[in-house]
Formats: structure tokens, sequence, C-alpha cells
């Protein structure tokens, strides 16, 4: 009993501090959502769920979710894919050294601010004197292309932006997996006459199970929640909307056209559709191995 | 030990997080709220404003004479990046105990404020006197009921002036247009375009400020509108010609395309006139001018020239929103003192060292007129000459409107909408926002 209070006790601050900075504003944002809501004005009035009919019929709210969508199935996918064979041919170098200094490498993007790294990478993608464009016409001949421009290439220029930004964090977690499976079950599989890509199938994959399914959830929410890149790569949501996703109509919709109830709304939406994702990515991915 | 330890960490945290949650701390210098407590008798107010190299200089110089003339007073200027500068404005007004008591105001965004009571209203008296010498175009978002709620300082002009590229002119052999035709053909002629590369834009009106004003202009200068009484009509014949001229602009004369709206990747038209050779002629309001020189090194008149920029139609007419102003606010507690400070800097005399500085067009009547205007800024004579045929755009969000031109404008140009069927939506769509 007495330890029990004193952890209550212990805990306390944390628990002060995720309700005040955390838990309050979820619920304050929730509540806003049913007012037509200025934070200068004196007073708001409750219009019910009137902002939410709004979105059904709001082609813009329609098309950044889309959008969303795709950005999340496609670079979530891409992520994985890429961090784990990397993490993997990173695990198979023979010197601890080269493995650490791959890791750092991959990582130090992760480390520069999203924000300056998107204005870099706005550079690279200019249509006349942008370094891609360079290297694909002096490589393969390719004519410019507008990547930021024309509406079917915004969202792979962004996808790409954001791959090369993120994989280093994956990897680092995948590595740390990697080096914690015994090195008799490879020994063993060696012994079975088990190859590199058996190997990986059957014994990396599975006993990385729970790093998976931890690195998924994650890399699902803070993809539904990027910002930065879509601000500066998709100028004012890019032709046609084509790089408008759900964050970057919450900030338009509150700071520039001042309509925070309606926004709160899309915010609450944005919410749930990051709990299902997550409920669904966690059910499939029930792991039970062990070893 | 470990459990005292553990009890102490908590303890600390707690007492942390409950001072940082607490009352602000008082800050003569900066917190409306505050009285001044220095016992000295000088009263400090706060002027915010936005990160401009430019206009900075100029706000201090005027601190400076207003502080020299009045010893009891200090001002203090913060300022922000412009990308921050709305929303730290809206979320300090927000706080009653902090933000500034002076605040350099976008018109746009006064219509939003004027309604909720942020801003103090501008006593009749010197109101009156501002209205007396002000131009139509510069009060208007700044009134709600009766009352003004923020002061000009410049006239936001969008259209009049046409930023050229005098070396390429040089070497085209051409002269600057007169004429609404002599633009186009000008443009027309020397446009020349590698499929997604431009060698050279001859016209580039695609802006997020540039696109609409020219439109509207068109509009105006034709002797049509585009309001019909408080709702808006753009899909009127004279509406849907002059969008169909620009489109084609576009689409069939290949003056420039919508990088100008679309591409995070390129810089805006004017600095891409300023910083390559890839533009020939920009329209532009006269701000640009003082960027040029003193932030791209350039020198007037031999890199680069502001010329007049023909109307489209007989009557010489254009559409302004309200520009930037100063607006007090309404929860300080030094409004005597800041009243003084914006009245003393809207003075016509010294507003107009303060507009020559920043390159701006000055809202006051007497300021414009006054040859000293010409001689400091000889590129503002076309414009002065027509400063009269301003009308103020409309009592709505203008951000609203230009996100929605914009996008009229890329389905029409990409997806081949007809203009009426275009137009129509967006009638529908600003009217609904309304």
């Amino acid at each position: 009993m007495k330890n029990n209070r004193f952890v209550y006790f212990v805990l306390l601050p944390i628990f002060i501090l995720l309700a005040v900075f955390f838990v309050l504003p979820i619920v304050g944002g929730f509540a806003i959502s049913f007012f037509d809501y200025n934070p200068l004005r004196a007073i708001n009035h409750f219009i019910g769920f009137e902002n939410f009919g709004k979105l059904i019929s709001d082609k813009i709210f329609l098309k950044s979710t889309v959008n969303t969508l795709v950005f999340v199935g496609i670079t979530v996918t891409l992520n994985i894919f890429i961090t784990l064979v990397l993490a993997q041919l990173i695990s198979m170098l023979p010197w601890a050294k080269f493995r650490a200094f791959f890791r750092v490498v991959f990582f130090m993007p992760c480390v520069a601010p999203l924000i300056a790294s998107s204005v870099v990478w706005g550079g690279l993608y200019a249509t006349k004197y942008g370094l891609i464009n360079n290297m694909l016409k002096n490589l393969f001949g390719i004519a410019p292309v507008n990547w930021l421009g024309t509406a079917s290439h915004v969202m792979p220029a962004i996808i790409i932006f954001t791959l090369w930004a993120d994989i280093g964090y994956n990897i680092i977690l995948f590595s740390a997996g990697m080096d914690g499976i015994p090195p008799d079950f490879y020994e063993a599989a060696e012994i079975d006459g088990a190859g590199m890509i058996k190997k990986f199938f059957y014994i990396t994959l599975p006993l990385l199970g729970r790093t998976v399914s931890f690195v998924v959830a994650m890399t699902i929410i803070s993809h539904f929640q990027m910002f930065a890149q879509f601000q500066v790569l998709a100028k004012l949501g890019g032709p046609e909307n084509s790089g408008n996703v759900l964050t970057y109509y919450i900030y338009k919709t509150a700071f520039q056209t001042k309509d925070m109830g309606y926004a709160s709304a899309i915010a609450v939406v944005l919410f749930i559709l990051i709990m299902i994702v997550t409920v669904i990515q966690q059910r499939l991915n029930r792991v039970e191995w062990g070893y | 030990m470990k459990k005292f330890t553990s009890c102490a960490l908590a303890v600390i945290l707690s007492a942390a997080m409950l001072t940082g949650c607490g009352a602000p701390a008082a800050n003569t210098g900066s917190s409306p709220a505050s009285a001044d407590k220095s016992g000295t008798g000088v009263t400090t107010i706060t002027l915010w404003s936005h990160i401009d190299v430019n206009w900075n200089p100029a706000q201090d110089k005027m601190i400076a004479d207003f502080e020299a003339a009045n010893p009891d007073i200090k001002v203090v200027r913060e300022s922000f990046p412009y990308d921050e500068f709305e929303s730290k404005t809206q979320t300090s007004l927000l706080s009653k105990e902090g933000g500034a008591d002076v605040y350099q105001l976008w018109g746009g965004w006064a219509i939003d404020y004027s309604k909720t009571g942020a801003f103090a209203p501008v006593p009749d008296a010197y109101m009156a006197k501002v209205k007396e010498d002000s131009y139509e175009p510069v009060l208007g978002s700044f009134g709600y009921n009766g009352k003004y709620y923020g002061v000009p300082l410049e006239y936001n002009i969008e259209y009049g002036g046409l930023l050229v590229n005098t070396p390429k002119f040089k070497e085209l052999g051409i002269q600057y247009p007169t004429t609404w035709d002599e633009m186009i053909n000008i443009a027309k002629k020397n446009s020349s375009s590698n499929g997604a590369v431009y060698n050279l834009r001859g016209l580039d009106f695609v802006g997020w400020d540039t696109l609409p004003y020219t439109w509207l202009s068109m509009i105006l200068s034709s002797g049509g509108s585009y309001m019909d009484g408080d709702k808006f009509n753009f899909n009127n014949p004279t509406g849907v010609a002059t969008m169909q001229k620009l489109v084609d602009y576009v689409t069939v004369d290949k003056m420039t395309n919508l990088d100008g709206l679309t591409n995070a990747s390129e810089t805006e038209p004017y600095q891409k006139l300023f910083t390559s050779a890839e533009e020939l002629m920009v329209p532009r309001g006269p701000w640009v001018v003082p960027e040029g020189i003193n932030v791209d090194g350039l020198k007037y008149g031999q890199d680069f020239e502001y010329v007049s920029m023909p109307f489209y139609g007989p009557k010489k007419l254009f559409a302004a929103e309200t520009g930037w102003g100063l607006a007090v606010n309404a929860s300080s507690k030094k409004q005597e003192a800041a009243w003084k400070f914006v009245e003393f800097w809207t003075d016509p005399n010294r507003v107009l060292q303060y507009d020559i500085a920043c390159g701006m067009v000055p809202a006051s009547k007497t300021a414009a007129n006054n040859p000293e205007l010409i001689k400091a800024m000889p590129y503002m004579a076309p414009l002065v000459k027509v400063l009269d045929g301003g009308r103020f755009i409309g009592y709505f969000n203008t951000d609203k409107l230009k996100e929605n031109v914009k996008a009229t404008f890329i389905d029409i140009v990409n997806n081949k909408t007809p203009v009426a069927e275009a137009l129509g939506k967006l009638d529908s769509t600003m009217n609904a926002a309304k």
C-alpha cells in the first residue's frame, strides 16, 4: 500500500503534464468543433454537428483525405521495405565500424529540421536549374520535369523526399532489433543449408515481429501528422490541391480562413482516422513470437 | 535514499511545472497590461511588426523621432518572420495580458479582427482628419459598424506598375509598351519555352496577387463589375471575356505557365526578373523596387525599371485592398501613449518619409502629391497619376478570393473547363463563403 502511494506521488507530475498538454487540448479541440469558433470573439455560437456536415460536401476536404491516405499508404509501405532491407544489409557488414558508419550516414537526414530539408529539396526539384533535372538530363537524356508544378508529380516528389528524410530512424530501430536476435538461430539455419533470403524470411522477420509492429505503428502515426514538407513543397496546396493533406488543410482553415471550429472538426476526423488505422494495424500484426 | 531522491525530484518537477503555468511575470517592456513600474515617469509601449530589411530601419527611425519629441514615452519594436506574424498577432490578442500595444496590421486581417473588439476604435477627431486626406481603398477594411479600427500607412496597389527587364528590352531593341495591345504583342512575340522550361516569359501575370488584380482591373476598366450588391457576380459577359483572354495568354500565346501559382521550387516572378534572365515583364506593386535595389543589389534604370502598366479597357480603374496600417490593442492600458505614437507616425509629412524608405505608395493624398515623393522615387510617377482610379475591392476576406480565383484559373487551364462554367462555380463558392 505504502509503495503504491509512493508510486502515484512520484508519477503525479508527469500525469499532470500529460493531462494539461495532451489530454485537455484534445478534449478542447473536440469541443471547439461544435462551435462557430473565433478565439478573438467574446461569444462563439454552438452549432452542433454543422461543421461535420460541411465536411461531406467539401471537395477540398475529400481530396486532402484521399491525398493523406495515399501518402501514408505508399510512404509507410516503402519505408518499412527499404529500411528492413538496408538494416539487413548493414547488419551483414563484417566490421562493427562499417556498420556504425552506415547507420550514422542514414540517420543524418533525421537530425536536420524537416522544414530546412524541405527548402533545400525545393531547390533540387527546380525545373530549370534543379540538380535532379540536371542529373536526369545528363545521365539519361530526360527532358526537364516540372516536379512541383505538375499535379501528378507533386505527391511522388514529396514521397521521395519523405523517404530520404525519415528512413534513418527506422534503420536504427530495425538494426537494434536484428542485433538482439541470438546468432544460434542463424548457425542452425546455415547447418540446414538455408541461404541469405531464407534466413531473412524464416528467422529475421519472424523474430523481429514485435519491432516491426512497433515501427509500423509509429511510422503510420507520424506520417499522418506530417506537415512541414507539404507546406514548403506543395505551394498553396500544390497544383489542383495535389499536395493538400489534412494537416495542411487544418492549418489553412484555422489560421488563414480563421474558421477554427471547422478546422477542429477536420482535426477530429484526422484523429479518428489515425485511431482506426492504428487499431487495424495492431490487430493484424499481433505477434506471439518470442525466443 | 532512492525513495528520498525520487520524492525530491517529483517535488522539484511539480514546482517547476506549476511555476511555468502560473501568472506571467511582470514585464514593463512589452506587456500592454502592465503599467510603468520604473518610477521614472516614462511609459513604455510595444510595437509589433514583421521582419523586413527595408521597413524595420524606417520604423526604428520613426521610433527615434517620436521618442525625441516625446521623452516621456519609449517605444520598443519587436519583429517576427512574415510567415509567423499573423498567427502570432492572433495568438497574442487572445491573451489580454500579453502582446503589443501597437500592431502593424494588414487591412485584410482587420476584417476579421474588427468584429471581435480586439482592437481599439480610432478616436473620432483623429479619424475625421485621416478620412479627409485618404484615398478610398485605403480605409475600406479598417471600418466596421461606423467605426474604424486601424489607420492606413500605405495605398496597397498591385496594379498600375510593370517591372521590366531593361537589359533584355535593349537587347531586343524594343521600347516599353504604352498600350495594352503593345504590351501583349511584345510578350507574345518574345516569349520562348522548351517543354516545361521557359527561356523567357513575356508577361508573367500568374501569381497569388497579380492574377486576381490584373483580372479585376480588366473587368473594371472595361466598364464591367464583379459584384451585384453584396453578392459576387463574375459570371457575366465582361468577366467571362476577360478571363478567357488571360487563359489564352497562357495556353495559346504561352507567355508564361502556372508556376507562379503552383510551383514551390520556383521563386516569385518578380524575384526571377531580379535574379535571372527568365522574365521580360512582371506586373507588381512598387514595393518590389527597393527590394531589387537593396536586397539584390541592382541598379534602377540599368538592371530594371518600373513603368506604367497599361489598362485593358478605356477606364483607368483597378481594384485595391486595404494595405498595411497601424492598430492599437483594445486591452492595452497605455492607449493614450499608443494613439499619440500612431498619430505622430501618420502625420502626412512624416509618413511620406516612411513610405519613401519602404517603397510604399502613401495612403495620404497630401503625401502622395508631395513633389518630394517623385523626387525620391521617380518610379512612382506612373502610379501617382492613377491613384484616384482605385476602387476598394470589397469587404471580404481577400485571401479566400485569391485562393478561389487561383483554383478557378488552374481548373480552366489544366482541365479545359469552359470559362462560364468555372466562373459560375466561383460565384457559388464565394457567395457561400460570405
